[in-house]
Formats: C-alpha cells, sequence, structure tokens
C-alpha cells in the first residue's frame, strides 16, 4: 500500500513504489536534475555570467531592471498556464495584453474615466475575449490553435483603429508610480506577479477546481465521462487567461506610460516557451505555476547575459525558439521513457507483490498522517 | 435458467440491427458473489448483450429482466447505475497523465477542507483503505500511463467500486485481459476474486478460454445471438467449451490448390520485433500463406515488420535474392511489397481524398507528362481499377470516407495491385467488410495468386484463413508453433491449434513463474 509520506503536497511524483520511510531518497527524487533542472542551470548560468561580466550582470540596475520587466512576462505566463493545462492553446493573449493597455489608456485619456474604472474595464475586455474565444473553440468546435490565431488577428487589427496609429500618452502620475515604487528595492509589479503566482498555484494545486482542468486536458474523453464538466472549464480556462493578460496588459501600461499599436506584440514567444520549458521543472509532464515562473526568469537571465555581453539583438529571437522547440521535443522524449522504462522494471516487482508485504499494511509508516 | 441464487437475470433477450440479427434469444443468470464468464466467437451476441445493459443499446424485446428481484428496464443507463452496475470497458476511460489518486477523486468527488483546499489527506485514507480491502498494492501517486498495464485496469476496477458499499453490485469487465501480458493477468484474477468475496457479481468477457477455467466458476457461452450453455465452469472440460462455443459441424471449405514446388517470393529469415519473438517463412510465389494467432502471439508485428512500418530487432526480410531495408515502407514497396494494413481508415488510405485519388497516389509518375499531372491519365488508371474491383459507385470522384467498408477495402486493394506488386500482404483485410465484399475480395486475392503472386494473411478470422490459405502458421507466444496444411486446414482446426498453443502458454508462463 503506498502512502506518502508528505499528506500537504499534491501528489508527488515517485517513480515506483516509494516507501514513506524512505526520506532520503524522496528527498533525492525531488532533488533530481529531472525535476528541477531549471535550478541548477539558473545556478550555472548565473555564475557563468557572474564570472564572465562582473560588472555588468551584477549590478542592482540589471537585476531590478530583469524583475520589472519580466513581471508581466511572467503574468501573461502564468494565465496561459490554465489554457494549457485544460489541452486548449490561446495565442490571442499578446494581442489581449496590447489591447488592454490600449483600453486603459484610450478610456483614462480620450473619454476622461478614472483610471481605475478604466483598469476595471480592461479587464471585462479581457474576459469577453475569453468568452469569445471558448465561444469559437467549445461552442463552435473550432480548433484552438486556429480560433485563437483569428482572434489575434482581430484585436490586433482593433489595437490598430483605436491607437489609430499612435502612441496614446498622458496618464495620471500617480497610476504610473506603481512601476515605479520599490519595496526592498524591488519594484511593485514584481510582487503584483509574486501575488498572482501564489493564488494561481493555489487554484490550480490545490483545489478541485485546478485537477478538473488538469483533467480535461490530461483525456477530455475520460474526465467527462468521469464527470467533469469538461466544456465548462474551457469556457472558464479561456476567462481566466484571458483577464490575466488584460492584468498583465495593465502593469505594462504602468511601466511604458503609453499604449501603442504594437503593444503585446511580443510576448506570445517568450510566454509559451517559458510556458512549455516549465513544463519539464517540478512535475515533469504538467503544466505548473512555479515551473512556468523559473522558466520565465531562466529564460530572461540568460538573454539578459548575453545581451550584456555583447551579443546582438537577433540572438533573444533566435534563443526562445530554439528553447521551445527543444522543451516540446524534450517532453515528448521524456514521456515515451517515462511510459516504457517502469514498465520492464513494474513487471519485475509484480512477480513480488504476490508475496506477503514485507511491512504489514495496517502499520501506517512514521511519515504517513492519515488519522 | 431462474433460480433463488440468481442476482442479475435476463432472458429472452432480442435484438436486431438493420440487416443483422445480434441476439436471438439472449439469456444470462450471475450469481451475487460469482465470477461469471461470458464466452463466444465473434459476432455470437455477447458483446451485444453488455452494450444492452450499460444502456449503449436499446433491446427490441425481453422476456425478463431482473436484478435482485426487483425487474428493471433493460437499455437504461440510468437504470443500471441505480441498480449498482458497474462497467469497466476496454479502454478505462483514465486520465494517464494522472496518478491513481486523482484519477479516483475525480469521479467520486474531491474532498475540500477550508477556502476548497482538497483534503488529500482524506481522499488518500478513503483511497487507501479501498485498496487494502481489495488486497491491491498499486503505486497511486505516480501518473497511471507509467504504470503496467494490470495496475492500470486494476484501478479502473477500484474507481468503479468506490461507491460499492452504498450500491456496487455487479462488476461487468468488457475483455479485461485483451491487453495483458500473461504474467500480469493473475494479479487482476486475485483482485476479482476479493471483489466476489465481497459479495459483489462479477461478469466478465473473454476470449481466452483458460480463463474462464482459472477464475470462473460459472460460464455463458454465446453462439449466433443464441445463449447455448450456462454451466459450472467445474463440469467443464476445455474442448467441449471449445465445442460449445464452435458448435459447428465441420463444413466443407474450398480448398485451392496446393502449389508445388514454387518459386519463391518472399524470405523471412529470423525475423524479430516487440512480441515477435521469431518467424521464419518461405513465401513461394502464387502461394497464399495465413497467419493465426491470438493477441500477444506476436501475429500482428509480422506484417508490420515486413512492410517498414515497425523497425525489425532482429532478421532479415528478402526478396528475389535482395535484402529488403529495415523500417522503410518506401524501399519495401519497391522492392515489390504491397500492403493492405490493418485499420484502413488509419493507415490504408487518406480518406478525405477521393477514390481515384488514393487509387493512384503510391505511383504518380506514370501521370505525370510534360510537367502535368494529366487529370485524363488518373481518371481513366482509377477506372480500370474501379471496374476490375467492382467498386461501387463506380466513379472515381467520390469520397473514399463516404464508400462502404467493403468499397473502400476494395481500393485499398486496388491501390496495392496497381503496384503490381511480386509480394502482397493483407493485415485483417476484412475487418469491417459485408459477406458480399469478402467474397469478391477472397476471388481477386486468388485471381492474383494464381498469376504469380506470394500472399501472406494475417488474419483473427479462422474461416477467411481456412477459406483463402494454402497454408496456415500458428503463432504463440512470439513464434511459429505449428504449420497446418491440406486436410488439417478447416477453420475449427485453426481454432483448436490457437486455444490449446495458448493454452501451453499459459502453463509455461506458470511454471517458470513458480521457479523463479
Amino acid at each position: 500500500m503506498t502512502k506518502i509520506a508528505d499528506a500537504e503536497a499534491p501528489p508527488a511524483r515517485a517513480a515506483g513504489h516509494s516507501r514513506p520511510s524512505d526520506r532520503g531518497a524522496r528527498i533525492k527524487s525531488l532533488l533530481s536534475p529531472r525535476r528541477i533542472a531549471g535550478i541548477y542551470l539558473f545556478a550555472i548560468m548565473f555564475l557563468y555570467f557572474a564570472i564572465k561580466i562582473p560588472d555588468l550582470f551584477l549590478t542592482q540596475t540589471t537585476w531590478t531592471t530583469l524583475a520589472n520587466e519580466q513581471a508581466v512576462t511572467t503574468i501573461v505566463a502564468i494565465g496561459l498556464t490554465f489554457t494549457l493545462s485544460a489541452g486548449v492553446f490561446d495565442l490571442s493573449i499578446g494581442a489581449v495584453v496590447g489591447c488592454a493597455a490600449a483600453v486603459v489608456a484610450y478610456l483614462t485619456v480620450n473619454e476622461g474615466w478614472s483610471v481605475w474604472w478604466a483598469c476595471v474595464g480592461a479587464v471585462v475586455f479581457g474576459i469577453l475575449v475569453g468568452c469569445l474565444n471558448s465561444l469559437i473553440v467549445v461552442t463552435f468546435k473550432v480548433d484552438s490553435f486556429i480560433a485563437t490565431l483569428g482572434v489575434q488577428a482581430i484585436l490586433f487589427a482593433l489595437l490598430l483603429r483605436v491607437t489609430e496609429g499612435q502612441q496614446i500618452i498622458g496618464l495620471p502620475q500617480n497610476f504610473l508610480d506603481i512601476a515605479a515604487y520599490k519595496i526592498f528595492g524591488i519594484p511593485m509589479p514584481f510582487y503584483i506577479m509574486l501575488g498572482m503566482a501564489i493564488v494561481a498555484w493555489y487554484v490550480m494545486d490545490m483545489t478541485p477546481l485546478g485537477r478538473y482542468i488538469e483533467a480535461t486536458g490530461g483525456n477530455r474523453d475520460a474526465a467527462r465521462l468521469a464527470g467533469v464538466r469538461t466544456a465548462r472549464l474551457t469556457w472558464l480556462a479561456f476567462i481566466i487567461t484571458g483577464a490575466v493578460a488584460a492584468i498583465g496588459g495593465i502593469i505594462l501600461l504602468t511601466r511604458i506610460s503609453a499604449a501603442g499599436p504594437e503593444t503585446g506584440g511580443d510576448y506570445i514567444l517568450p510566454v509559451f516557451a517559458a510556458a512549455f520549458l516549465g513544463r519539464t521543472q517540478f512535475r515533469p509532464g504538467r503544466f505548473n505555476i512555479w515551473g512556468t515562473v523559473l522558466a520565465v526568469y531562466l529564460l530572461a537571465m540568460i538573454t539578459k547575459g548575453l545581451q550584456l555581453s555583447g551579443q546582438d539583438p537577433w540572438v533573444t529571437q533566435f534563443f526562445y525558439g530554439a528553447v521551445l522547440v527543444a522543451a516540446v521535443a524534450l517532453s515528448g522524449l521524456e514521456r515515451r521513457q517515462r511510459t516504457v522504462r517502469p514498465t520492464a522494471k513494474a513487471a519485475k516487482a509484480g512477480l513480488a507483490t504476490e508475496q506477503p508485504p514485507a511491512v504489514p499494511p495496517a502499520a501506517p509508516a512514521p511519515g504517513d498522517s492519515a488519522p | 435458467m431462474t433460480d433463488a441464487r440468481s442476482q442479475l437475470h435476463l432472458s429472452g433477450v432480442v435484438k436486431t440491427f438493420p440487416g443483422q440479427v445480434a441476439l436471438a434469444d439472449g439469456n444470462l443468470d450471475v450469481a451475487a458473489g460469482e465470477i461469471h464468464a461470458l464466452v463466444g466467437q465473434n459476432g455470437s451476441g455477447k458483446s451485444t448483450i453488455i452494450k444492452l445493459l450499460a444502456g449503449y443499446h436499446q433491446p427490441d424485446s425481453v422476456g425478463e429482466a431482473t436484478m435482485e428481484g426487483e425487474s428493471f428496464d433493460l437499455g437504461s443507463a440510468h437504470e443500471a447505475d441505480r441498480l449498482g452496475m458497474r462497467f469497466i470497458h476496454q479502454n478505462l476511460g483514465l486520465v494517464e497523465s494522472m496518478s491513481a489518486l486523482e484519477n479516483c477523486a475525480l469521479s467520486h468527488g474531491i474532498p475540500t477542507g477550508a477556502l476548497w483546499r482538497i483534503d488529500w489527506k482524506t481522499e488518500r485514507a478513503r483511497l487507501t483503505a479501498l485498496l487494502d480491502r481489495f488486497g491491491v498494492d498499486v503505486d497511486i501517486t505516480a501518473p497511471v500511463g507509467t504504470l503496467p498495464p494490470a495496475h492500470r485496469t486494476m484501478i479502473a476496477i477500484i474507481r468503479a467500486l468506490q461507491d460499492w458499499e452504498d450500491s456496487a453490485r455487479l462488476i461487468v469487465l468488457d475483455e479485461p485481459t485483451a491487453t495483458l501480458p500473461r504474467g500480469e493477468v493473475d494479479r487482476l484474477f486475485a483482485l476479482m476474486r476479493r471483489v466476489a468475496s465481497h459479495g459483489i457479481g462479477v461478469l466478465f468477457v473473454s476470449h481466452r478460454l483458460d480463463e474462464v477455467f482459472e477464475v470462473a466458476s460459472r460460464v455463458t457461452v454465446f453462439r449466433d445471438g443464441r445463449t447455448v450453455a450456462d454451466r459450472a465452469v467445474a463440469d467443464l472440460d476445455h474442448e467441449e467449451l471449445i465445442r460449445t462455443m464452435l458448435g459447428r459441424s465441420i463444413e466443407s471449405f474450398e480448398t485451392t490448390a496446393e502449389v508445388t514446388d514454387p518459386v519463391s517470393a518472399l524470405d523471412l529469415e529470423d525475423v524479430a520485433g516487440l512480441d515477435l519473438r521469431e518467424i521464419s517463412l518461405n513465401l513461394g510465389a502464387g502461394e497464399i500463406v495465413g497467419l493465426a494467432g491470438l493477441l500477444g502471439s506476436g501475429r500482428d508485428e509480422v506484417v508490420p515488420l515486413i512492410s517498414g512500418a515497425r523497425k525489425r530487432s532482429a532478421g532479415h526480410v528478402g526478396i528475389a535474392g535482395r535484402t529488403v531495408p529495415n523500417g522503410d515502407p518506401r524501399s519495401a514497396l519497391r522492392a515489390g511489397i504491397a500492403t493492405v494494413h490493418v485499420d484502413r481508415a488509419r493507415n490504408g488510405a487518406i480518406t478525405s481524398f477521393s477514390v481515384g485519388e488514393n487509387v493512384v497516389l503510391p505511383n504518380l509518375r506514370s501521370l505525370w507528362s510534360a510537367g502535368f499531372l494529366r487529370a485524363s491519365r488518373r481518371r481513366r488508371d482509377a477506372m480500370r481499377w474501379i471496374n476490375e474491383l467492382d467498386v461501387r459507385p463506380a466513379r472515381p470522384e467520390a469520397t473514399f470516407l463516404n464508400l462502404s467498408g467493403g468499397n473502400q477495402q476494395k481500393v485499398v486493394l486496388g491501390k496495392c495491385l496497381r503496384l503490381e506488386p511480386k509480394v502482397l500482404l493483407l493485415d485483417e483485410p476484412t475487418q469491417g467488410v459485408d459477406i458480399g465484399a469478402k467474397v469478391a475480395l477472397y476471388t481477386i486475392v486468388a485471381a492474383r495468386a494464381a498469376d504469380g503472386l506470394g500472399v501472406l494473411v494475417s488474419s483473427g478470422d479462422s474461416e477467411e484463413l481456412a477459406r483463402l490459405c494454402h497454408r496456415v502458421l500458428i503463432l504463440a507466444r512470439g513464434r511459429v508453433v505449428r504449420e497446418l496444411t491440406g486436410a488439417e486446414l478447416t477453420a475449427e482446426q485453426i481454432d483448436l491449434a490457437v486455444l490449446e498453443e495458448d493454452r501451453e502458454h499459459t502453463k509455461h508462463v506458470r511454471l517458470t513463474q513458480h521457479s523463479t
């Protein structure tokens, strides 16, 4: 009877039959490069740049800019994790970021709204885009990749129309101060991102809702037959992604202080790269919030380091593209290995299980907190 | 056979499908706490009665249907659920990326604490207690997709029994062992016995008769839509069960004349891959050789390994003295090996293309002239094959998808024959093909063989093998274990040989297990 030592954590991914008493083995598996290669890579790359270009890399400006810039990417990626977990793509997020920024700027500057009500308007806009995506994907049964690609183009067209090709400027200073406000030397957007990550992690990992969303993405038919309302959950996932992307757009606006026709266009690639790279971390094979967050900052740090060591700007795009493809290929490869390897092992173990178990099943192991 | 001990009782069930009587007189009695096997040939009606129970189909008429003395509406999924019937279909319906814990929680309802937080402690305790109760030892935290197939089946059973104390009364398993390696079957049986010992009826469909003798206490045999026997397993022996199942008198089959001293068309030397451990074969020009064997015997691998659809792990395939490269369908085709693959919708055709486009697809060169693909030539070429094989409708423009199964298969066969191959491989060539088209396909293949084409047929339909082939190889545990020719070559003999060899296999596995 396999029990898990840690009663709090979501089911840990242990290979084969894990015994709760095997705490050493568990910690070892938690720290194994298979699960947290990203953290090791982060440390290695950090050391590499720190030794190679200490004057540029180890400055506070570098790190506050990094934290600030990447906060928006991370927020959007967190939102995307919901749709990807539900087994659908949302390519419209970049356009939602741009449009949400434009909605705030337009309503405040051109329509004279209070900037805070304008922010609410932007989130409502994000929700509406989520509804539109769901309508096309769930109700009209259009493949999500195509549907959201189309919606993205439509949104960018609207963005161009509303901004008339110009930057909308003139936002109130107290709104723009959000990006500049620092706690312990780290700008506000980073904390906002952190707060959203914690909430998203809680929802995805700790509540039934998260499991239902994951089941929907894991095997839609099986989930539906198990009584999961897959259509409704797909709607919800799109709405969350849209709303979160809109919040990302608002945060972005506080930093760049103007909304233009091309705002948000460059988010798609890093966000997808991070989500897919994140899937190889912590809970391999499943999209997860902390994997995504780690991946965003890992990728950002490496590109920052490359830029600072004098590489041309094209390297960034190239790097993100390569990472996206490699992450997907790797997780595919890993999945195949996982399904082949344990079978042989378990077949061996299978012969042993008919024997009386070495530990009496009734005796709870020390780590087990069952009542 | 109504008696007091009966938990589920069905009698006089009739179900017809357009043009076919699936069940003429179905009877079934399952007692509480009994392991009851349901056996019969394909098309005997055993899966129909399961689908009626599950509410997937509705019966035409029912004599009597009672569950624990209460009569119920056969054919209603809701009624079945209310009465505590639980069904485990072959594809289990688990979310593979999720753990057993999550899969079970998903359908049972996830327990939560404050702030909707999942209460894993409660859920784990619940599932662990359930597993303990049924003596199941599986990893409940690993994604079920990474677990061995038997564990997955057990998890599906446990999931179906989650609410057993409240309502589960009867659990129905549709060929639960079909995809399991032999060694794992015992563990599943142990679970079935424990479930039964809790007073829950276990009804399982199986085509492996050995399992019936091993685990079941009663067996119901279906044949041609009728219940022909409901017996205690202890009163039966293996041969009698097979006879009851097959039931037919030995018919005279159209045995084709034997090919004497043929020119070799295809050479297989120690070919191996996946379940197939070794096959060697010399297929003569003009000869039709059949392959028979149950799932897991390695039979399914033979054709893909030759055609290049799968990579051989060892061995040599030769045609006219030249070696056929491994794992490369294109060079196999070039060498003169054409294949009618299993599952034509997936492997055999591009279903959205027209019939004509499908026929000409493998060789477009002959249609190419002066820098254009000539539509008129394509039409002419396709028309020739449509006429030759009598495809209906006889229009090259018709979409492949809209054709009947038999006509689709004719198109696929035409596509292969157009390449003028030296060897034709047929993998389950008449799956989903009606009787009329079957005969047409046999006639075409036999005619081509008479012209010197070497044909290898892998089929689960023993009737087909007996009719079509000059000789049939029986595969079990990854090897050729017998060869049937001449007078031995009847459908009954093939069935007997397949089942017997499989039984030998089980004995063999048990012995090796005990010795370890």
